[in-house]
């Protein structure tokens, strides 16, 4: 774990991805002690400070109801780490497990389990996400079980991949002819040779997420004013360009920032954990 | 035949369907004596790992049967059956999880048969290793840690740990380099010895035969050319194909021969 956080730190872009991912979790959970203003997350109105730019004590201005952008910026980190972190603990275990099974049992196993996963793989992302969307009401836990619908066929492809390529290793042979349950042969065996690639995809993953979590709540299918999304503070800003530009280019910035972040860092762990894509 | 605890009788195996087949075996027979060291040679191709596998139960045979202690092994095997057949493979650094502990492998097979109170198998890996000439501390260690040598004989080990009647080895040497090779054979004559198991061992070398086997099928293209006794096999081959295999053995000439006596005997003598 020491020796994982130096190798982190040594490299300039993998020290970059730290330090913008901190930013991006930091300022997520200690939302409510950054900023002054932290009543501006919800439904607030303030007419005599609208539409401003950047000035004091309002660094990235204010929207139009007058509402602190820095705020709302970093109160849309909150939801979407948490949507991106629901995401993926809930479409992970699925794809690894069905991934793992089709991957050892081989035969009719692998045939359904894998072209039930193509299906899915076939399907544009954000326009199975959009028709779930479409399907359910917006909001923050329907967009969630888009995204995760759409995203457990990821894990499956590469960890059946990788699953493959492990079942040809000699302690597989080894198990069986112990007579080790398959229980204990895929989860106990192959499961820990499969960790790196794993961690190193969900890292790169998290900035994905919080992608398409904007995109969905872009096209008006995401989380619901007054919750502040990035997505939607995009689109919303959109339409008052380019006079009152700082209404688009912060929240742009913003995600930017976060899909770079975890973007370098997936890379990094990619090289220090030897893992594949 | 009153000691014989594995019997193969007219094994065949086919590989593929319709026209493109492959006869892998073709009518095999021999037993195994409790105890024996049944080394199984030919050249690459010639059926002798298609034989371990069909022993091992990793795929059935076409036609013919083998028993086990009078008890015919069927291709779904009890979990008893799987304890007494267990097998040691040709390249060692596959043959560990690279994510588990030595003793964690080892523990594997403890656990899977149940043996010995679960308070008491820390100790039971202690003995292993140590019977096999591995130092304890070993069991925290990562198979990347250790030398092909050290992790052939930690999976040495790990077949020791079920207590099996009969242990497969596949080329189990032909991986190592000479040195390690003959430190391995010493182990493995040593563990028949002491604990009365009976080998199957697979190998290309007959230099290592020699040394360890009592008897000796030769295979070739799925069939048993010849099948004798270690020492009528090296005297008095019947078949040309076993003189041929005798003859690709690199050999010494005399005078390197009595000074190799000498040096292990000065060896043998200082250990």
């Amino acid at each position: 774990m020491k020796k994982i956080f130096y190798q982190l730190t040594s490299n300039p872009m993998s020290l970059l991805g730290v330090i913008l991912v901190s930013i991006v979790i930091l300022s997520a959970i200690f939302a409510d002690f950054i900023t002054p203003f932290p009543e501006h997350r919800g439904a607030i109105v303030d007419f005599s400070n609208f539409n401003q730019p950047p000035h004091w004590p309002n660094i990235f201005g204010t929207d139009l109801v007058g509402r602190d952008l820095f705020t709302r910026i970093i109160y849309a980190y909150r939801i979407s780490l948490i949507l991106g972190f629901v995401v993926l603990v809930i479409s992970v275990p699925i794809g690894v497990s069905i991934g793992l099974v089709a991957g050892y049992m081989g035969g009719w196993t692998e045939t359904i389990l894998m072209r039930i996963t193509d299906v899915f793989l076939s399907i544009p992302p954000l326009v199975l996400a959009m028709s779930v969307m479409g399907l359910l009401e917006p909001s923050l836990f329907n967009g969630m079980m888009a995204v995760t619908i759409m995203w457990w066929p990821w894990y499956t492809r590469l960890v059946y991949n990788l699953t493959r390529s492990e079942t040809q290793e000699g302690y597989v042979l080894a198990a069986e002819i112990i007579g080790a349950s398959k229980f204990h042969i895929i989860f106990r065996e192959i499961l820990p040779n499969c960790w790196a690639s794993i961690i190193t995809k969900m890292a790169l993953d998290l900035g994905f997420v919080i992608l398409i979590a904007a995109s969905l709540s872009f096209l008006g299918l995401g989380v619901q004013a007054p919750t502040p999304d990035l997505g939607s503070m995009v689109a919303e800003g959109g339409n008052y360009l380019p006079d009152s530009w700082w209404l688009v280019i912060f929240p742009a910035l913003a995600i930017l920032i976060a899909v770079f972040g975890f973007n370098l860092l997936g890379d990094a762990l990619r090289e220090i954990l030897g893992g594949e894509e | 035949m009153n000691n014989t605890i594995l019997f193969a009788k007219n094994i065949n195996k086919v590989f593929g369907k319709g026209k493109d087949t492959v006869q892998a075996l073709s009518d095999v027979t021999f037993g195994l004596q409790q105890g024996e060291c049944l080394a199984i040679v030919g050249e690459s191709g010639s059926g002798k790992s298609t034989i371990a596998n069909v022993i091992l139960g990793i795929f059935p045979p076409t036609s013919g049967e083998i028993t086990f202690l009078n008890e015919k092994l069927l291709p779904e095997r009890s979990l008893m059956l799987k304890k007494q057949i267990q097998f040691v493979q040709q390249n060692p650094l596959s043959a560990l999880n690279p994510k588990k502990t030595i003793g964690a492998s080892i523990k594997l097979a403890l656990d899977v048969h149940n043996i010995g109170d679960k308070s008491d198998r820390g100790q039971i890996i202690d003995t292993l290793l140590l019977e096999v000439g591995l130092p304890i501390e070993f069991k925290h260690r990562l198979p990347a840690a250790l030398s092909g040598g050290q992790r052939q004989r930690v999976s040495i080990a790990r077949a020791l740990a079920c207590e099996p009647k009969i242990i497969v080895l596949d080329e189990p040497t032909s991986a190592l380099d000479v040195l390690v090779q003959a430190r391995i054979l010493n182990l493995l004559n040593k563990l028949r010895k002491e604990r009365g198991i009976s080998y199957i061992f697979i190998t290309h070398d007959l230099a290592v035969v020699r040394n360890i086997a009592n008897n000796v099928c030769v295979f070739n293209q799925g069939k048993i050319v010849e099948y004798a006794t270690t020492d009528v096999i090296f005297n008095n081959p019947k078949q040309q194909y076993t003189r041929q295999l005798i003859s690709a053995i690199p050999v010494i000439d005399k005078s390197e021969q009595i000074l190799r006596n000498k040096l292990s005997e000065a060896h043998n003598a200082q250990f």
